[in-house]
Formats: C-alpha cells, sequence, structure tokens
C-alpha cells in the first residue's frame, strides 16, 4: 500500500552520546519523532551537531510531493479542507498558516536547496547518509536496506551507504498519508473484460500477489494483511519485520488523498501555493490565494454538486484522523 | 499544302498545343494534389474544428458540443492568469531578443574574418541550436543544482563561502536562470544568419569607406547595417516568434513556478488543455494568440518593408 512512512538513522538515534546530549537539552528522550515539535527538536539538534556531513532530515520538498505532505500534516493537526455546510474552503484557518509557516522553517535545518529536491534527490541524499530522517513511500525502506537494487531495472537507485541503520516509524502525528497509489481496473471499451477481470483477480490472489510484492522492479509495496506477515518477506534482510509491521500500521491509519471531483485542480492550487512558499512569499497571503482558488473551483464544478462529493468522501473513517 | 490546308494545320497546331497545356497542369496539380491534401488535413482542418470547439462547452466533465456562444472568449478577458503569462512571455521576448542578436551580431563580427580553425570553432559555437530545448532546460537544471551543480561551486569558490542560489525558485534568480538558458541555447542561431549576411556585405564599398577615412562606426552603420538589415530582422522574426512559444526551457526549469511566476502563454495553454481539460476554452486561448501574433507579424513585416 502506497503510505508515507518515516525513515530514520537508528544508528545516530542510538548512539549513547546523542542520547543524553538530547535528554539535556530537551527533557525527553531522543527517539523516532511522535509529533512535528518533536520532530522540529530532533532535526535542529542532528544539524547543529552533524553539519555539513549530515543533516537531521531532508524531504522531496517539490511542490507535487510536499503537497502531499502538507495534506497529511494539516489534517493531523486537526485542519478541515473545506466547511461541510457552505463548501468554503476552510485550508486558510490558523492550522493551514502553521503547518505552512513550520513547513518552510523546517528547511533552515536541512540540506541547502532542498526546496528543489525531488523523488531521487531525497533517496539520493538519504542513501548516502547526508540525512538523518526522512519521510517518504515504501521503496525507500526496501532500497534502504540495499534490497533489490542489484537488479538491472533499478540501476538507478542509489547504493545504500547505510544497510542496516534504517529504523521505520509512522510520521509524526501517527496518521500518514496515503499518497496517491496504483489500482488496477478494466476499460469499459474491452472486448475481453471477463478475462481482464480475471487476470486481475489472479494478479492480487493472495500467492501470486505475495510473490509480486517481493519483486525488486515492480514497485509494488504490501497490500493484503497477509503480506506483511509472510514468512519469505520477513526473511529478505534483518529488519523486514519491523519495515513490514510500520507499513501494516501506516496502512491501517493511513489517511485517504482529498477525493471529489476534480481533485486535481485543487491539488494544482496546493502546488502552486507551495512553491510560492518556498519562494519566499507569506503563508498567510499564500494560504488565503489557496482558499480562493479553491472556492473558485467549487463554484464552476457547482457548490451543491461538490458538496454531495466532498460528504461522500468525509464520511470514510480514512478521510480524517479521528483526534 | 494549301492556305486552308496550313490554316487549318496551324489551328490543330494550337489546338494541340492548348490540349498538351491542360494535360501538363492536370499533371501537375494530380502530383500535388497528396501534399496539399496533408497540409489541409493537418494544418487546415484542426484550425477550423478547433474553431467549432471554441464555440462549444468541452471539459474535462461536460461533453457539451451544443453552441456555446463567445462565452469562452469573454472569459478571456476577465482571466487575470492568462493575461499574466502573456505578460510574462513579453518580458521574456522583449529581454531575450535583444541580447540574441547583439550577442549575435558581436560573435558574427568576431568570426567574419579568415582565421586558423575558423569553421571549427563556428561549429562548436553552433551546438546548443542543435540540441532539443527540453534537453537544454534540463541540464541547465543539472547545471544549477544548489548540491551538485558546477554553476554553484563556482560561485562558492569565487565568494569564498558556500552560497545557496535556488535558480528555480528564488524570485530574483528564476527570470536570470531562464534567460541564460534561452539565450545560450538560440545566441548561435543569430550568430549563423548574421555571419552569413556578413560574409555578403560589399568589400568594396568597405575599402572605399576606408579610404576615405571612415570610422569604424560609420562605416558599420551607413554600409554594414543597411546591407545586413533584410537578413537581421527576418532572424529576428523568426526568434520572436520562437520566444512568443517558449515552453521547453520553462518546463524543464520550473514548470512555470514558483507559483505562476515564469508562466508563459504556452505554458499556461497547456495547463488549461492537458492539466485541467478546458478543451474549448483553451481552442480560445490559442485563437487570442494567432490573432495577436497574426497582428504583430503582419504589423512587423510592413514595417521591415518585407511585404508591400
Amino acid at each position: 500500500m502506497d503510505v508515507f512512512v518515516l525513515y530514520y538513522r537508528k544508528d545516530i538515534f542510538g548512539d549513547p552520546q546523542n542520547q543524553s546530549e538530547f535528554k539535556a537539552k530537551y527533557g525527553y528522550d531522543l527517539a523516532a519523532p511522535k509529533t512535528w515539535k518533536q520532530f522540529d527538536d530532533i532535526g535542529n539538534f542532528l544539524t547543529d551537531k552533524y553539519k555539513p556531513k549530515m543533516y537531521g532530515a531532508g524531504f522531496f520538498r517539490q511542490a507535487p510531493y510536499a503537497q502531499f505532505m502538507f495534506q497529511e500534516r494539516f489534517r493531523n493537526e486537526g485542519g478541515k479542507f473545506f466547511d461541510p455546510e457552505t463548501m468554503k474552503a476552510t485550508i486558510n484557518s490558523d492550522i493551514g498558516v502553521k503547518v505552512l509557516t513550520e513547513m518552510r522553517d523546517e528547511n533552515k535545518f536541512m540540506p541547502p536547496g532542498v526546496e528543489t529536491w525531488g523523488f531521487v534527490e531525497n533517496l539520493a541524499a538519504f542513501l548516502s547518509g547526508t540525512t538523518a530522517m526522512t519521510i517518504s513511500w515504501p521503496p525507500y525502506g526496501r532500497w534502504a536496506a540495499g534490497y533489490g537494487t542489484d537488479e538491472k531495472a533499478l540501476a538507478w537507485v542509489p547504493k545504500s551507504q547505510i544497510a542496516g541503520k534504517v529504523g521505520y516509524a509512522l510520521p509524526p502525528g501517527g496518521h500518514p498519508e496515503l499518497a496517491a497509489g496504483f489500482d488496477l481496473s478494466v476499460a469499459s471499451t474491452s472486448k475481453n473484460k471477463e478475462a481482464a477481470y480475471l487476470f486481475i483477480q489472479w494478479l492480487n490472489s493472495k500467492d501470486i500477489s505475495t510473490q509480486r510484492v517481493q519483486l525488486p522492479y515492480t514497485l509494488r509495496d504490501p497490500f493484503r494483511v497477509s503480506h506483511y506477515t509472510d514468512p519469505v518477506y520477513l526473511s529478505r534482510w534483518p529488519d523486514a519485520k519491523d519495515y513490514l509491521s510500520t507499513l501494516h500500521q501506516a496502512a491501517e491509519t493511513g489517511l485517504l488523498d482529498l477525493s471529489i471531483l476534480q481533485t486535481d485542480k485543487y491539488e494544482e492550487a496546493l502546488r502552486q501555493g507551495i512553491s510560492s512558499l518556498w519562494a519566499g512569499e507569506d503563508p498567510k497571503a499564500i494560504a488565503d490565494k489557496i482558499a480562493a482558488q479553491w472556492d473558485e473551483i467549487t463554484a464552476k464544478v457547482g457548490v451543491e454538486k461538490q458538496k454531495a462529493a466532498y460528504q461522500g468522501w468525509a464520511s470514510k473513517s480514512g478521510a480524517y484522523p479521528q483526534l | 499544302m494549301t492556305a486552308v490546308d496550313s490554316g487549318i494545320s496551324r489551328r490543330s497546331h494550337g489546338l494541340n498545343h492548348r490540349l498538351s497545356l491542360a494535360a501538363d497542369r492536370q499533371f501537375k496539380y494530380l502530383i500535388i494534389a497528396p501534399a496539399i491534401l496533408v497540409l489541409l488535413l493537418i494544418g487546415l482542418f484542426p484550425l477550423i474544428y478547433s474553431l467549432v470547439v471554441s464555440f462549444q462547452g468541452l471539459t474535462m466533465t461536460e461533453e457539451d458540443t451544443s453552441f456555446a456562444g463567445f462565452t469562452n472568449y469573454a472569459r478571456l478577458f476577465h482571466d487575470l492568469r492568462l493575461w499574466q503569462a502573456l505578460a510574462h512571455t513579453a518580458i521574456i521576448t522583449a529581454v531575450a531578443l535583444p541580447l540574441e542578436l547583439l550577442l549575435g551580431l558581436l560573435m558574427a563580427q568576431l568570426f567574419v574574418d579568415r582565421m586558423p580553425g575558423r569553421q571549427i570553432f563556428v561549429a562548436l559555437l553552433v551546438l546548443p541550436t542543435v540540441i532539443s530545448p527540453i534537453v537544454a532546460g534540463a541540464n541547465w537544471a543539472l547545471l544549477f543544482d544548489v548540491r551538485f551543480g558546477p554553476i554553484t561551486q563556482i560561485l562558492s569558490f569565487i565568494a569564498g563561502q558556500p552560497v545557496t542560489i535556488l535558480w528555480t525558485l528564488n524570485p530574483y534568480f528564476v527570470y536570470p536562470g531562464i534567460l541564460i538558458c534561452e539565450i545560450w541555447q538560440w545566441t548561435p542561431f543569430m550568430f549563423l544568419l548574421l555571419l552569413a549576411a556578413l560574409s555578403n556585405v560589399d568589400q568594396s564599398q568597405l575599402e572605399a569607406s576606408e579610404i576615405d577615412g571612415a570610422s569604424y562606426w560609420r562605416k558599420f552603420f551607413k554600409i554594414v547595417l543597411p546591407a545586413i538589415w533584410p537578413v537581421m530582422t527576418i532572424a529576428c522574426l523568426i526568434r520572436a516568434l520562437d520566444l512568443v512559444r517558449i515552453f521547453d526551457i520553462i518546463w524543464a526549469l520550473t514548470q512555470g513556478g514558483p507559483g505562476t511566476m515564469s508562466e508563459t502563454i504556452s505554458i499556461y495553454t497547456y495547463v488549461q488543455g492537458f492539466s485541467d481539460f478546458e478543451t474549448s476554452y483553451t481552442a480560445a486561448i490559442a485563437f487570442l494568440v494567432i490573432v495577436l501574433l497574426t497582428a504583430i507579424v503582419t504589423f512587423a513585416l510592413k514595417r521591415m518593408e518585407i511585404v508591400r
């Protein structure tokens, strides 16, 4: 299941000197952060101690990725996308402004230029040991362990310098974004609908899918409950048990991506807002602009139509976390 | 042969000649017909079809092909983002074009005289023009990269301390970054055309003016510039049209960001058409651009005295 996971350097976190220094400074134990405040504390602490060799954290800050992280964090902080009765966008609430402001401020303890990082740049930084924490989809965890990266199809993945040193946890807030994903479907114009359906059924059957999710080059993440406890998968690398356990937890607590009519237009407004944030614009002004754009889109789609779609989505258990 | 016979003979000869001419014309039309048909299919048909679509209400979710009047065209005038995109395009054109012309002319002046290795230098200088713009943009994105890009490393070396410039995000550097890439790639085009034009300047006039004691600038403005003017104006017109269409370099560098800061009319049209799927509105935008460009080109050509 495509879901965000926090990856962190358990060797750095487990270092006794780091632990005592951190506890002396912040008053709590150095461990995988459960809140964004803890994340900021740890990030600052590690950057102050190790830079420029290593920084506390790095993220893929390019707008298309960062907008997922915003959606996740905004909801974990208690934010709601819309007023369910009026369909006015509430993304520019105090929570929205706070999240944007904190995201911007966190760049200060991340490597210079992190605002331009995409999936590969962030991966390369983490696998080379330049960053001590990152958040990304499940493949990072497998590649950090060195699993499957000898395959020709994965020659583009940088070789991990941190195999055996990576811990896995839920991102701060405890409810990670499912952040896009993959599905299989049958085209309505297919001449062989039944055969196509049966093929999909076969692909997703317990035995075949268990093999598929372990093929290094398929980018298929575990999605059946049985995948998380498969003995073969558990034996793939020493920390596979922790990896699968975290993925299982993340799948159960994960947040659905916003899914209403013409969602991409709303996300495009978010993407533009985030790139403006990195360009130095005021978070409040950005949040207000995003909200105004969202209201415009809602008006074009039709308020009542969109309200029905939103209420349908919001009623699902994974839409908003139970805080 | 009698006079009547020769008259009949001349008439039949004339008739044969006209028939032969007609057959020739028919054959010529037949030969070029496939090419004309293809041009009509890929040129005229989409143009007319787009015009029709621009008067409909087609979007991602609405398959409304009924006549929607001038709704889409009216929307153009209220679309602030559209006019901002046109302004961004105008800024890029207004800055890049004169710089490319000036640099191209300077380079052409350097290479117009014979020198050892001239052909090799010219070939190397022209290389940026032959690569695809999207590749040029992607390469400059790597050159500008903060961690590994050589530009940052060179600047840091010169400054004596780490320099962090976000060329694709910092509002002060976004346009310079785009312009550097654009000018790097297309100045050689100007250089090549102007080199050819300079090579054909009448040398006897130049020699005569030298004997008369004319200064360099007098020779340039009175002899060289008038001689290369037609080529220069055509080169400028071609580059201006290319700059109005600019897409690949900006897409590779900034994707129109941050926000919509570097969004040009091509990028905005692409976003409307292939991201937002506002099909009919996109067609209206396209026609607005066609009208604007046609007006500008016609005016420019008349001013340049290329057409009467």
